[in-house]
């Protein structure tokens, strides 16, 4: 069984990640009941995961970090600085970016350029006075469109008329040019075609050596262990366990998110199953 | 061939509307020789304008995808509070504080919508009803006339003995409003509350701030539109201006802004309204009685709702994000 559902089945490993210093520390982080008892370390350089069951409280942690949900507890600080959590706004001013789940309703402005929707959120930086600077604005454009490689026919082109994939692309640009460090992704390749979807990968990948430092949250377990060199299972709103490196199987998930294995138990499981070893 | 069609419904996009009011020109033109007399047209141009006003700005509530029902109320008020000022304070301050009034009621509709959470729609339909009683309430039902004051005919005369001071004034809020949107951050706000209130919030903008800020300027065209009308009539009651906001969103859709928001077409606006006060030139010189006014803006919006359906635009999703 476990070797239908095992890793060899991801067609990328997970490249090696070099963790640095500790950027965003979570302490005790609590929201209402949907999520309790958070805590964990994030780096610079590296990709932690965030995976869970729907209901299991991931996504809320990301929504919670952000200022989207109230945190009724707890403490996050961001280079050891305790942050006020008021919401998007203080958050992006404190570095950290977020790439909603729906893109449709939380994250592309459709009816914008595409060149508009990566810099609404930095209008005051590439402003002369109160007119906006079109040089600097087109030269944004030309920087992240490159580095994030977004196809489009003409700056001007609707952020509508783009694939799934490109649009993701560009509310990445825009959390870019927002000169975010931290990034909150939740379900970053729901909704985008396979192509797209190594794209992005590579995309993550190159914030990560860039030295981000990337949460991602995910329903689909490969994609964690594409990406994530730690990954933190969630059930019922507390996290479950914490599993690095190579210990991200899809059974050792499914064990902690299901409550099968709780703690280090997941390591019985892992002895279990032959493909780990089948893995090259 | 795909690519043809393309560009000629774009043309017909930000054409259709010039080309409408030429045609509708030509066969008014043809059908009463008195449409051509310079009197006859500076009256159309003045009363396109007075539409127009507040039509452009109402162009910016709807491409933040709201509406603003209360300006005809707005108008109004405004009316009346400078009308009783002037003999008191002079025309300036007087003209000022009408203007300060109408930005202030705009204001509280922002603020109903954005901390009572209340949807534009509905908000501004109360406002509607509650300003048109606080005019109501300050004149004492009467009528506020103005005698002796020749300076604050000011807002409808004409310029150089050639161009009627509303002309001017809806020329010079184009231009800004023009501006605004497309080349200062606050106009880019617009367009993005406008196309997806959600994700701007997310993106680090202040919507409250640019939705207060619509509905400031909102409120300031209506009073401005107010003030002229009263100064034609050198009159104002809390009567004034009744049905301004059905006029006004009117010519915005005829105009060529969608109703979903995100867009903003403020020359076609500025059309709309020209469009709407030539055919009601037209009915009058052709001795039409002055019911089928109502009747034929009516049809028009409907028409050009019509057309914006056709042309993509969802109703039922609108309204659904309405309420």
């Amino acid at each position: 069984m476990s070797a239908m559902v095992g890793r060899e089945l991801v067609h990328t490993e997970c490249p090696p990640r070099y963790p640095g210093d500790v950027v965003l520390s979570v302490r005790d982080l609590a929201s209402g009941k949907a999520v309790r008892d958070v805590s964990f370390d994030l780096r610079a350089g590296e990709v932690l995961g965030l995976a869970g069951l729907m209901g299991s409280g991931c996504s809320e942690v990301i929504e919670t970090l952000f200022g989207l949900r109230h945190m009724t507890s707890g403490e996050v600080r961001l280079d050891g600085k305790v942050l006020m959590m008021k919401g998007p706004r203080a958050a992006i001013r404190d570095g950290i970016g977020y790439v909603p789940a729906d893109r449709k309703t939380a994250g592309i402005l459709p009816d914008l350029s595409i060149l508009h929707n990566i810099t609404i959120g930095i209008l005051d930086r590439i402003r002369r006075g109160p007119i906006i600077d079109r040089k600097q604005e087109q030269a944004v454009l030309d920087e992240y469109g490159s580095k994030l490689s977004i196809r489009y026919s003409s700056p001007a082109q609707r952020a509508s008329n783009l694939s799934g994939g490109n649009q993701q692309k560009v509310i990445l640009a825009r959390a870019l040019a927002e000169e975010c460090r931290v990034f909150l992704l939740a379900e970053p390749t729901r909704g985008v075609d396979v192509g797209a979807k190594a794209e992005i990968y590579g995309l993550i990948d190159m914030l990560v050596e860039a030295g981000m430092a990337v949460l991602v949250q995910s329903s689909e377990l490969p994609e964690l262990i594409r990406l994530a060199n730690r990954c933190l299972v969630f059930a019922e709103g507390v996290p479950r366990g914490e599993l690095v490196g190579q210990e991200i199987t899809q059974p050792a998930m499914m064990a902690l998110a299901t409550g099968v294995a709780q703690g280090q138990d997941f390591r019985y499981l892992q002895r279990q199953s032959p493909t780990q070893e089948a893995v090259p | 061939m795909t690519r043809l069609r393309g560009v000629w419904t774009k043309l017909w996009g930000s054409y259709s509307i010039g080309l409408a009011v030429l045609i509708v020109g030509v066969v008014v033109a043809l059908l009463t020789p008195n449409f051509l007399r310079i009197d006859n047209l500076l009256n159309v141009l003045t009363n396109a304008s007075i539409v127009g006003i507040v039509g452009v700005g109402m162009t910016l509530a709807i491409a933040a995808g709201m509406f603003d029902l209360s300006v005809g109320s707005t108008a109004a008020f405004a009316g009346c509070v400078t009308l009783s000022l002037v003999p008191e304070y002079g025309v300036l301050p007087s003209v000022v504080a009408g203007l300060a009034s109408g930005a202030l009621i705009g204001l509280f509709n922002g603020l109903i919508i954005t901390e009572l959470r209340v949807p534009a729609f509905i908000a501004t339909m109360a406002m509607m009803t509650i300003v048109r009683g606080a005019a109501l309430i300050f004149t004492d039902g009467r009528d506020i006339y103005l005698f002796g004051y020749p300076d604050y005919k000011v807002l409808t005369r004409r310029i150089l003995d050639a161009v009627p001071m509303p002309v001017i004034l809806v020329l010079v809020i184009l231009i800004i409003l023009i501006v605004v949107v497309n080349q200062t951050r606050f106009g880019r706000h617009v367009l993005a509350v406008g196309s997806n209130l959600t994700a701007t919030k997310r993106a680090g903008v202040r919507t409250s701030l640019v939705i207060w800020g619509v509905f400031s300027i909102v409120g300031m065209t209506a009073a401005l539109t107010g003030l002229i009308v009263s100064a034609q009539v050198l009159t104002a009651n809390a009567r004034l201006n009744f049905g301004l906001e059905l006029a006004a969103i009117a010519t915005v859709v005829i105009g060529g802004t969608a109703l979903d928001g995100g867009r903003a077409n403020l020359i076609g606006t500025l059309l709309g309204s020209l469009l709407v006060a030539i055919i009601n030139n037209g009915l009058n010189l052709l001795n039409v009685p002055i019911f089928y006014q109502q009747l034929t803006v009516g049809l028009l919006l409907l028409g050009a709702l019509a057309l914006s359906v056709r042309q993509g635009f969802s109703p039922g999703a609108y309204l659904r994000r309405q309420t």
